[in-house]
């Protein structure tokens, strides 16, 4: 089989995976090397505690087209993938976990890839092997997202994709929004493919998210990449206000027309309906307000990167002549 | 007996026979290739540095400042000066910043001024912070080469090319015995001082000789030979400070020569006496795949109009760095006086136009430098 003039990077964050990085590497190369001329595999390492960037060192060695950027601290998965993004060269770029995704769909990807859709999302066949709290989250929350706040986020979609070097550039300009990549590459348009597959586990036991990490997860996401929930309460108070409003002209007929009303009560009630409209109105305002300050922001650095390996650090002596006696320091 | 011999025909060693040639003394030049400055004096970026391109190594950076002058104008016919440099600081992995580069500059007292905007827009503004522009030339090795052997004539200075030095010993008198194998056969040469300025090879001889070898790293280092794109004719872009990569004229081949800090590097290995001894021509094995491809696609991420540059060749050179430039960035000048004999002399050269300092190290004269080394 001839090789195909691409460069393919491979993108894979990695967070305490000692134990499986080498079987994932090793995996890897081989079907990069057979189908195309050129290739890298991006390891990010996200401030791993366990030996991880020891046994990547390792491979460093024995793969020459492997690379290692060490983030600083852990930043969590999106912002690793990010900065293998940034830092990824290929024609192509795929974002894989080492855990879960098969090499093998790599060549797949890529083709649908290059025949003109900008990005491949890997979507889960199903959701076996999911709590049930787990399924019927992610059901509320597919729905939610897709049609409450537009998001258009593939169900079931995974990190696992395939991006065009256009579509990369693109989402590598959507600064503040980087942090979720199912969000974004949703967001930066693109035709779009997917392809089903079911995740594997390199692990005889798989890391389960947790119900909390899964909600948390859930509302990152809609709240960094939707204004829509806060609308929604511009809206509220907008409607509170007006509420108030007929409160207030209720209070005042029947004080008008009502023969008996107790003493009081006419002021008491105005002053509620007033201040209670005044209220919501100003929650309305700023709710807008707040919105387009969202829309308006971002640009802060989301990671630091600690370091890409081929280090070295300032000089400080200064005076001299660069000339020196011993070759080693 | 002579009174110095060079070892090592590159732009250290040819320089330096000619400036111990100085006052009637008998010097020699030997050489192994066929003509001087084959070597890394040609295959290297021909940047002549004036230390911009050393914001964090304070003396390297400096001494380039004060040297560059002098060298452009002992070798004016060589110096190629009609291209403009940029210096463009990446926003992300850079370990310098556009106003870090700014400060540096105004220490070392080297003018810098922001790039015009036509030139700034060249650049991937999400990629690059700022882009400055220098004036910093390029040498053309071929001109250079011509020039080195004039003056080495007018100096007296013998060249013994094609010529190895296999072996060094003490000598009779206080000298040294230099063993050279050329196209006479073997040759015994004897003199007072003995310099090798061999660079990569540097312990080549030493190992040949019993002498104990100087702790260095090598490095295959390749660099692409492009056909730049219209903009970049008349232009040199350095991207700084990390793993970037830089693209100027080479002007021995009128092509552009495109360098990057992650993919110009092939294989690395050390050398010294704790690591069995590889020779560097041996060790840099089979030429590897070219990582061009790969250079040329990173570069066009920072700068997209290098799509429009046209790959030609790679260039091969084995690098020679000091262990001690892995930690401060510096590129020093190793100058070792009596190593393993006296009248040894280890040279190791590094950018250009430091040579001077070399030279002030060395005086007020060779063999009195050598009993203050003591």
């Amino acid at each position: 089989m001839t090789r195909q003039d691409l460069f393919v990077s491979v993108v894979a964050p990695l967070g305490d995976d000692a134990d499986i990085v080498t079987a994932f590497v090793e995996e890897v190369v081989p079907v990069l090397t057979e189908h195309y001329l050129h290739a890298e595999i991006v390891l990010v390492d996200d401030g791993s505690r366990d030996g991880t960037v020891d046994v990547v060192d390792a491979l460093l060695r024995r793969f020459p087209l492997v690379r290692l950027l060490r983030l600083s601290r852990r930043f969590g998965p999106e912002s690793a993938i990010s900065a293998g993004l940034e830092t990824a060269i290929g024609d192509f770029v795929v974002v894989m976990l080492p855990d879960c995704d098969p090499p093998s769909l790599i060549p797949t990807m890529v083709s649908q890839c290059r025949d003109g859709a900008g990005i491949v999302h890997a979507i889960r066949a199903d959701r076996r092997g999911d709590p049930w709290y787990l399924a019927l989250g992610s059901r509320l929350f597919y729905g939610l997202v897709n049609r409450t706040f537009q998001l258009q986020i593939p169900p079931n979609s995974t990190h696992f994709r395939a991006l065009s070097r256009q579509a990369v550039n693109a989402i590598l300009q959507v600064r503040s929004r980087n942090r979720y990549l199912r969000a974004v590459t949703a967001y930066v348009g693109y035709a779009n493919a997917q392809i089903t597959y079911t995740p594997g586990s390199r692990r005889s036991r798989p890391r389960q998210k947790g119900l909390f990490e899964a909600i948390r997860l859930a509302a990152g996401i809609i709240v960094a990449n939707s204004i829509q929930p806060l609308a929604l309460v511009a809206w509220l108070g907008l409607c509170a206000a007006g509420l108030s409003g007929l409160y207030l002209l209720y209070v005042v007929g029947i004080r008008l027309f009502h023969p008996q009303v107790a003493a009081g009560w006419t002021t008491l009630s105005a002053v509620m309906a007033v201040l209670f409209g005044v209220l919501a109105l100003s929650t309305s305002v700023m709710a807008a307000y707040l919105a387009r300050i969202l829309e308006e922001q971002g640009d802060r650095p989301m990671y630091f990167v600690l370091e890409e390996r081929t280090a070295s650090t300032p000089d400080v002596a200064a005076g001299r002549r660069n000339v020196v006696t011993d070759s080693t320091p | 007996m002579l009174d110095a011999i060079v070892i090592g025909g590159g732009v250290f060693g040819a320089r330096l026979a000619e400036w111990l040639a100085a006052e009637g003394r008998r010097v020699e030049l030997v050489e192994r290739e066929q003509d001087l400055l084959l070597r890394a004096s040609l295959t290297n970026q021909a940047r002549v540095h004036r230390g911009y391109h050393y914001p964090r190594s304070f003396v390297t950076a400096a001494r380039s400042w004060v040297n560059a002058p002098r060298f452009e104008a002992e070798f004016r016919a060589c110096i190629v000066d009609t291209f403009a440099h940029h210096y463009a600081i990446g926003r992300t992995g850079s370990k310098v910043s556009a106003r870090q580069f700014r400060t540096f500059c105004d220490r070392i007292g080297a003018p810098v001024t922001e790039a015009p905007a036509p030139v700034r827009r060249w650049f991937d503004p999400a990629r690059i912070e700022a882009v400055f522009t220098v004036r910093e030339h390029a040498f053309d090795a071929l001109a250079l080469r011509a020039e080195l052997r004039r003056a080495l004539e007018g100096a007296g200075v013998r060249i013994r090319l094609g010529t190895e030095a296999v072996r060094i010993a003490a000598g009779p008198a206080g000298g040294l015995r230099l063993t050279v194998e050329g196209p006479t056969g073997t040759t015994e040469l004897v003199a007072r001082e003995v310099y090798n300025c061999t660079y990569s090879r540097l312990n080549a001889l030493l190992h040949a000789s019993g002498l104990p070898r100087i702790e260095l790293r090598h490095e295959l280092a390749e660099m692409l030979l492009v056909e730049p794109p219209e903009e970049l004719r008349h232009a040199a872009v350095t991207v700084m400070c990390g793993p970037f990569f830089s693209c100027m004229p080479f002007p021995p081949r009128g092509l552009h020569t495109l360098s990057h800090v992650r993919y110009t590097p092939h294989r690395t290995w050390a050398d010294g006496p704790s690591v069995p001894w590889r020779d560097p021509d041996v060790a840099r094995g089979p030429t590897p795949p070219s990582q061009g491809p790969a250079m040329l696609r990173d570069a066009t991420r920072y700068l997209p109009l290098m799509a429009g540059s046209r790959p030609v060749d790679s260039l091969w050179e084995v690098k020679t760095v000091l262990p001690r430039s892995e930690v401060d960035d510096s590129r020093p000048i190793l100058v070792r006086v009596g190593h393993g004999l006296p009248g040894l002399t280890c040279i190791a050269g590094a950018k250009l136009d430091n040579l001077y300092d070399m030279f002030d190290i060395l005086a007020p004269g060779p063999a009195a430098t050598r009993e203050a080394a003591r």
